[in-house]
């Protein structure tokens, strides 16, 4: 270390922070250079003794005006015009204060440096996690859904793929363990057994089946669920032909003659 | 304009390699088109600013990965509620930030609150980078990440939003439903505090000439 080098260090010696070897540097060189100790000895004086008696008076009185000082640092340090008077004062304290100057300092190089932090890339990419969690069932069907929904009415395998849906409807309906229709084609199939296969031919059977299993308060399931049924039938007549055909017929039945009130209560739970 | 920050697209992925002709208005209209590319070029220019909320907030590489994940997914449900008018960046960094403190608060009723204030924090020891701080470049980086994660979760966070993601005070004020002058002074103790805990934690080598 020159001189020089020392000179340009003196002022980071004095204020810190430093690091073990720099100060050991400087000092090596301070203890084998008299006018750089000089120096040394020169610098120290202005800045501590005054700094030690004020801070002497200000302990007997109003105690250490740091902390008045600290709340104005990051408008200081970010330049922002303190009230007038402030500003001078608070300029004042710092040219004898190492710990508030030294905030100051650190409050402008986090300024800079904190915009840096806003974006870490991750050590591997997110995207294909995003990706595969954006992308599938939920939404996608949900944007499919909104994107398709208008032409695909149009689409000649609509009728297929409409009566596909129906299909899953019914299996729902008479297939939940929860649905009080679910007893009925076990019962018509019963009732298939010992009655005439003509009167299978018009849904007679059925129909008794529903009087049976379906109280007066389904009425309404019925009636919604005949209207869907029978534009679904018209929909798919020429892809599926006659099942979903018979269903709504049986359901315009239903609906033609409302079901019998007689017992509704002792069918519904078997 | 934070949003045209050339920052912004500038990683280590590949998409840095491209001209940036979309801006974020063009990508999201894209996306309500159900463009999926447009949805991957946006998750792409957004995934290191997401994951840096993520990271800030929780401080944990594994907890703000999956965060950042649920980020987006809302990000994605909710696209089609943004409005030209208001700035995109504060969208998503609201989304972000909701998503951040719920899941928070689930870890700490999990687990009993862990931040301590800077006066009685124990003076640092020698310490080894921990794993979330090994996505930060520099050792100065680091530190001050480090040195974040000394502030009460408050503090943290208005300087996470104002100073690190460059948010407005009033849209800081708006996203958190609080008065002006309570952000603006809670801002002024938050940015003095970290001040004083970086050059409490500064190894002592960063002053080296
Ligand atoms: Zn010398
Ligand atoms: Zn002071």
């Amino acid at each position: 270390m020159n001189c020089h080098e020392f000179e340009s260090g003196l002022d980071v010696l004095l204020t810190g922070p430093i690091g073990p070897k720099t100060r050991a540097a400087l000092e090596h060189h301070a203890g084998t250079c008299a006018s750089c100790s000089d120096l040394l000895a020169l610098a120290r004086l202005p800045n501590q003794e005054p700094d030690d008696f004020t801070t002497g008076v200000l302990n007997r009185t109003s105690g250490a005006a740091c902390r008045q000082a600290e709340e104005s640092l990051p408008d200081f340090a970010a330049n922002v015009v303190l009230p007038e008077g402030d500003q001078e004062l608070l300029a004042e304290h710092l040219e004898h204060c190492r710990t508030c100057s030294g905030l100051v300092r650190e409050l402008e190089r986090l300024a800079a440096d904190l915009p840096r932090l806003s974006i870490v890339q991750p050590e591997i990419s997110l995207l294909a996690d995003v990706l595969r969690r954006t992308l599938p069932v939920p939404v996608r069907l949900r944007r499919w859904w909104t994107a398709t929904w208008p032409q695909s009415v149009r689409r000649p395998r609509f009728a297929s793929e409409l009566a596909f849906a129906a299909t899953l409807v019914i299996v729902v309906i008479f297939g939940s363990p929860v649905s009080p229709l679910q007893a009925m084609p076990e019962r018509a199939f019963e009732m298939v057994r010992t009655e005439s296969f003509e009167q299978l031919e018009h849904f007679e059977v059925l129909r008794a089946a529903a009087r049976e299993a379906i109280g007066a308060r389904l009425q309404a399931t019925v009636d919604s669920g005949t209207q869907s049924v029978q534009s679904l039938a018209a929909a798919s007549r020429s892809k599926i032909g006659t099942i979903l055909e018979e269903i709504a017929s049986w359901f315009e039945n239903a609906e033609d003659e409302p079901p019998a009130k007689a017992n509704p209560t002792t069918e519904e739970t078997s | 304009m934070p949003e045209l920050r050339q920052q912004e697209s500038t990683g280590s992925g590949p998409a840095s390699l491209l001209p940036n002709i979309f801006d974020y208005s063009d990508l999201i209209a894209r996306c309500r088109r159900g463009d999926d590319l447009a949805w991957e070029a946006l998750v792409r220019r957004l995934e290191g600013r997401v994951y840096a909320i993520a990271l800030h907030y929780l401080r944990d590489r594994e907890e703000a990965r999956d965060a950042a994940q649920d980020i987006f997914v809302r990000l994605y449900q909710k696209l089609h509620t943004v409005r030209d008018d208001k700035p995109f960046l504060a969208w998503v960094m609201k989304i972000s930030r909701n998503l951040c403190v719920d899941r928070l608060r689930r870890l700490s009723v999990r687990t009993p609150a862990h931040s301590v204030p800077l006066e009685d924090a124990p003076e640092p020891t020698v310490r080894l980078p921990s794993p979330e701080e090994s996505c930060l470049n520099s050792a100065r980086d680091r530190l001050v990440y480090h040195a974040l994660g000394t502030l009460s979760e408050r503090n943290r966070e208005i300087i996470l939003l104002k100073d690190i993601q460059e948010l407005k005070l009033v849209e800081i004020a708006d996203m958190m439903s609080a008065p002006l002058g309570t952000i603006k002074s809670r801002w002024n103790r938050a940015r003095l505090e970290l001040a004083k805990a970086v050059r409490r934690l500064e190894p002592s080598e960063e002053a080296a000439l």
